[in-house]
């Protein structure tokens, strides 16, 4: 059923450029060939080793970077990296901060205003949302960051292993929001470590290695040679 | 993003920059106008007491070259670096990367508007009798303006690619500040200099600030014309660059 993909990877490589002397430079290879589709409504996990290009590709796929070779369809009308606290200004107060925050992510003013009253209520900030940030704790940072960023989310989001911020007690709750997310019919692309998360949460399992796919497939079956390995 | 959400997000981004940035200082807003009235406090007492140049009308003369000067220093020398300083954001979120200059110069522009009218007010109080002529020197602002974006707008991009040129600029405006006749007349120079000295688009945008404001005479609208036409040219390049190396300047600035 092609009219549910909604992202397709197709052969995409990637190199960094890395300053070896005077006007000559070293190329390394973060991603070779990557394939892969995400369907509509799906939750994808991608799985690899520390500095396998898990981030790149979901910078790739977030539009922040363009492939070298290969290339990326996306039909989606938005899709944005979950990122905690893009754009924040220390000396700016909360509210100003997700007010910019949602605009550099593309949200229209109106829409954020209409936002603002359920993002200062979930980031349990209380006064201090009206406070610059410098004033904050670094949990009360990346819970405004996570209350904007989840109220403002997109078609398509792409998670790097964020679950978990602030507290116990709202650690709890940005996982249930998460969790909440993913199981409802958003498309989801989640990199974590955790391999009990990922277990629970995808539908499909990319694991990478060496800059190319070495499996994909059902959760638990990739799980289990992943760790294995 | 739309061209329209860019701009509502420059507008607003510059906002909150100018906000930010009063914020950390005792004297907030205040330093709008003492930043640049100390500045030309320090120009005034070497040339005019120090070295006891120029003639009676010397002040406003150096003013009115120095204001517009100012504007264009502090956005080609902080602005340069406008798309360096972004790498931050650029790796968390994709954007336009014409946003991170275009809040540069709309942050700094806000701020010469409040400078430029204090000048008027000075020249006012001074016995300068404001004229239909001054309208014209508003007008000598938004080519000013016009020219400076894509200059700025480019020079950020090269040196995204060089970084060396970051040394360099400094320098470069230190010298076009000595040929830009804002401590001097164009009359001291021998007439034959006179086409050489005016391809250099700020000494005769200055030279155009004056006859508006201090000599009560229209602005050359050729020259006018020509700086405008120039300018055309660099927003066509600098536009053309921008879309081409949308994606290189995000990967460039992290190296």
């Amino acid at each position: 059923m092609s009219s549910d993909i909604i992202i397709s990877v197709k052969n995409v490589g990637l190199s960094y450029r890395k300053k070896k002397s005077f006007f000559r430079h070293e190329y390394h290879p973060a991603l070779k060939d990557i394939s892969f589709d995400v369907r509509r409504g799906e939750t994808v996990g991608i799985i690899g080793r520390n500095g396998v290009g898990k981030s790149t590709l979901l910078k790739l796929l977030s539009g922040i970077y363009m492939p070298d070779t290969g290339s990326i369809v996306n039909h989606a009308r938005k899709t944005s990296l979950l990122t905690l606290q893009a754009g924040f200004d220390l000396n700016l107060c909360g509210r100003d901060n997700a007010i910019i925050s949602g605009m550099l992510l593309g949200y229209d003013k109106e829409r954020i205003h209409a936002e603002l009253d359920n993002i200062e209520s979930y980031s349990e900030l209380g006064e201090f949302f009206y406070q610059p940030l410098k004033t904050y704790s670094t949990g009360m940072r990346a819970r405004l960051g996570f209350a904007t960023a989840t109220h403002l989310s997109p078609e398509v989001l792409l998670v790097d292993e964020t679950l978990g911020v602030g507290d116990e007690k709202f650690k709890k709750k940005a996982t249930a929001t998460m969790e909440a997310m993913i199981q409802s019919d958003r498309t989801v692309i989640l990199v974590s470590h955790a391999a009990s998360v990922m277990a629970k949460l995808c539908n499909r399992i990319v694991w990478i290695e060496n800059g190319l796919i070495r499996d994909q497939g059902d959760p638990t079956t990739v799980l289990a040679a992943y760790q294995q390995s | 993003m739309k061209s329209h959400q860019l701009f509502a997000v420059i507008w607003e981004k510059s906002k909150l920059n100018l906000k930010s940035e009063a914020a950390v200082n005792y004297l907030s807003y205040c330093w709008w106008l003492f930043e640049p009235v100390i500045h030309m406090l320090c120009y005034y007492l070497v040339f005019e007491l120090l070295l006891n140049r120029g003639g009676p009308d010397f002040v406003y003369f150096l003013l009115t070259g120095l204001v517009p000067w100012l504007w264009f220093a502090k956005i080609v020398n902080q602005g340069s670096m406008s798309l360096i300083g972004g790498q931050n954001l650029m790796g968390q979120i994709f954007i336009p990367k014409l946003f991170f200059p275009l809040v540069f110069v709309t942050q700094c522009s806000v701020k010469q508007l409040m400078v430029f009218s204090i000048l008027l007010v000075f020249l006012l109080l001074s016995g300068f009798g404001a004229s239909a002529h001054w309208l014209a020197s508003v007008l000598v602002m938004v080519v000013q303006l016009l020219f400076m974006i894509p200059v700025v707008c480019m020079l950020a991009v090269l040196v995204a690619f060089v970084r060396d040129l970051n040394f360099v600029i400094p320098t470069l405006l230190q010298f076009m500040f000595f040929c830009s006749g804002i401590f001097f007349s164009i009359d001291t120079i021998a007439p034959q200099y006179h086409d050489l000295f005016f391809i250099n688009p700020m000494a005769g945008l200055i030279h155009q600030y004056r006859e508006t404001l201090l000599h009560n005479h229209w602005p050359d609208w050729l020259y006018l014309g020509k700086i405008l036409l120039g300018s055309a040219l660099l927003w066509l390049l600098t536009i053309t660059l921008y879309r081409r190396h949308e994606y290189t300047i995000t990967r460039l600035v992290q190296e």
